[in-house]
């Protein structure tokens, strides 16, 4: 240990059941090679004189309790490396039990509400059954994911929305761990809208923090809106995407009113035309749809596709 | 220095201000951009998310069509960058991918071989001329102006296959705006979502996220805000006052497009770039730097 190094780690202390409010305590500790931030958490704990409330078990990566917020960034204790200067603040979008402890009943209820068991209906045709790898892929990119909530608490559509009809990245990756398995049998995309996947804006931030490094929005979110859509009656939303497509087979590229009217229909359109005409005369608006060129080989594509599907 | 310039639908419906200034800017700077235009749109996310071989068939085609003129391939919208430097990464990794694509490209006499690159204009400016080169063109310095940055999702993430900053903490913006004279706004929205992709589904959810990253930026004292995405600059200027609001506040804040700003760095014309093109009039942010439209 050196004896000048330090780390300041400023701890997000909060008791609902006696405080008002919550408040934040620094400790400086004194610096290690190779410490992670549940280290910094257990010297606060066991030497500071405080009790800091904060969950863990394993400490390997395995359990998923230990995740917080350092520095604005969902994290898991047990893996992050601690830095000299550091604020500590429970998972966002959950509520607090007692500092760093977050309650994630409502995620986890959320989890089970999308199933995430394997339903076989067809008796099995052979025991045991052929399966290979490459059958497996999608599923299995998944199995890794130790339900930690770590993408959930970096989603801002529960941060800056609190949408809360969303399941969230955590829980929609449990759903997809099954619908992409080759066996799995059950009505995956009702459950997918039932917990209102096409919530999800896109954003990358649950990629960004998973500490396992599964690509949510790719390998789980992605793939399951990818299974509504097939499914195009399902959901407006997923109606929604073939418009899109059917605009840009039309002109090639996207026309915004075409888009909005044929989204939400004429009626509910009209409730935006204050808006388009402010960005008529701003020149924001084009009335008539304009096309790319190069048209015939664009359509042609799309054909081809199909074809080819 | 030649591109191949991949505008973008939005770039030439919503915002044909940024299409306009980019031209601009590019003349200026010696840039020459060849438009390609032939190449239908990317997909946004709606293509991508409901019909994968669609998606990587017209990407490629785009990708194709540059490789034959010989050039890379400039943009001005994030979610273009991503989609194009996502099909480009996958179809040079996974041969048997690029092969069942090739063969629907060859249908229409093309070929895709991995040979060009995707960058965007943020990109070019930092990377390809260069800050110090750079700074030596500002001939009007944006003294005295607050901006707030706004990097834009998918400039940022995913980071193994964009991976030109940190989306954690990045930095090429700030460092763009510092170069032009003015001040970057250190404020917590930066790296967050304005909530584009779900403004024509789930109008109320898009508008809480770009709700708050203007009050945000409102409360960290901007003059304005510049995008380096048109979708960004749609979510936060035209449906500035329905989503600020969803947090019952008021917004005014001028939201300006990268080549415009840098543009008035390099001296232009605010009519030559477009400035009266925004719902939030820009006026403020002319009279801060002593210019009148």
């Amino acid at each position: 240990m050196s004896s000048r190094e330090s780390v300041s780690a400023k701890i997000f202390r909060y008791d609902p059941a006696t405080e008002n409010s919550p408040r934040y305590e620094t400790f400086e500790i004194p610096f290690e090679k190779e410490m992670r931030v549940l280290d910094v958490l257990d010297y606060a704990a066991e030497n500071c004189g405080v009790g800091v409330g904060y969950r863990w078990f394993c400490g390997v990566k395995r359990c998923g309790m230990c995740g917080v917020t350092v520095n604005g960034k969902p994290v898991l204790a047990c893996w992050e490396k601690a830095t000299p200067s550091m604020v500590i603040e429970p998972l966002p979008n959950m509520p607090v039990i007692r500092d760093l402890v977050v309650d994630r009943s409502a995620f986890e209820r959320s989890t089970l509400d999308m199933e995430p068991c394997l339903e076989r209906r067809k008796p099995y045709e052979t025991f045991p059954e052929p399966l290979t790898h490459t059958d497996f892929e999608d599923a299995f990119k998944l199995m890794n994911c130790i339900e930690c909530y770590v993408c959930t608490g970096a989603c801002p559509v529960f941060a800056d929305a609190d949408h809360r009809q969303f399941a969230g990245p955590a829980s929609l990756v449990q759903l997809a761990k099954v619908a992409l398995h080759p066996k799995d049998e059950g009505d995956r995309v009702a459950l997918a809208l039932k917990g209102d996947i096409y919530a999800c804006v896109s954003c990358y931030q649950c990629s960004n923090v998973c500490p396992v490094g599964i690509d949510v929005l790719e390998d789980a979110i992605e793939k399951l809106k990818r299974r509504c859509a097939a499914h195009a009656a399902a959901s407006p939303e997923a109606r929604h995407a073939r418009i899109f497509s059917d605009l840009v087979r039309q002109f090639g590229r996207i026309h915004p009113p075409t888009l909005m009217r044929r989204t939400r229909g004429l009626l509910a359109s009209m409730r935006k035309t204050l808006l388009a005409l402010t960005m008529v005369r701003r020149g924001k608006a084009q009335i008539v749809p304009g096309s790319a060129s190069g048209m015939d080989e664009i359509r042609k594509l799309f054909d081809v596709v199909e074809k080819n599907k | 220095m030649k591109f191949a310039y991949y505008p973008g639908c939005s770039a030439k419906s919503t915002c044909p201000e940024l299409d306009i200034s980019m031209k601009a800017v590019a003349r200026k700077l010696g840039l020459e951009l060849t438009e390609l235009e032939v190449a239908a749109c990317t997909g946004a996310r709606q293509l991508r998310d409901s019909n994968e071989a669609l998606f990587l068939t017209l990407n490629a085609r785009t990708l194709a069509l540059a490789e034959k003129m010989e050039r890379n391939v400039v943009t001005v919208c994030a979610t273009c960058l991503l989609n194009l430097v996502e099909v480009n990464d996958r179809l040079r990794r996974d041969a048997e991918l690029r092969t069942k694509i090739n063969k629907n490209l060859s249908e229409i006499g093309l070929q895709y071989r991995g040979e060009c690159e995707v960058t965007h204009i943020l990109w070019v400016l930092l990377r390809d001329i260069g800050a110090e080169a750079l700074a030596k063109r500002i001939v009007r310095p944006l003294h005295g102006l607050r901006v707030a940055p706004f990097y834009g999702c998918h400039i940022l993430r995913p980071k193994d296959v964009l991976g030109f900053d940190d989306p954690d903490s990045p930095t090429s913006l700030d460092t763009l705006i510092r170069l032009l004279g003015a001040e970057p706004v250190a404020y917590d929205g930066k790296k967050r979502c304005c909530g584009f992709h779900v403004l024509m589904e789930k109008e109320g959810v898009a508008l809480k996220l770009s709700g708050r990253r203007l009050l945000e930026a409102q409360e960290a004292k901007a003059d304005c805000l510049v995008t380096t995405c048109p979708l960004c600059h749609t979510s936060l200027d035209p449906y500035q006052s329905a989503a600020a609001r969803t947090s019952g506040a008021k917004a005014d804040l001028p939201i300006i497009h990268l080549p415009q700003l840098l543009g008035l760095g390099l001296g232009l014309d605010p009519t030559e770039l477009r400035l009266d093109g925004h719902v939030v009039p820009m006026a403020p942010v002319l009279e801060k730097i002593a210019l009148s439209a």
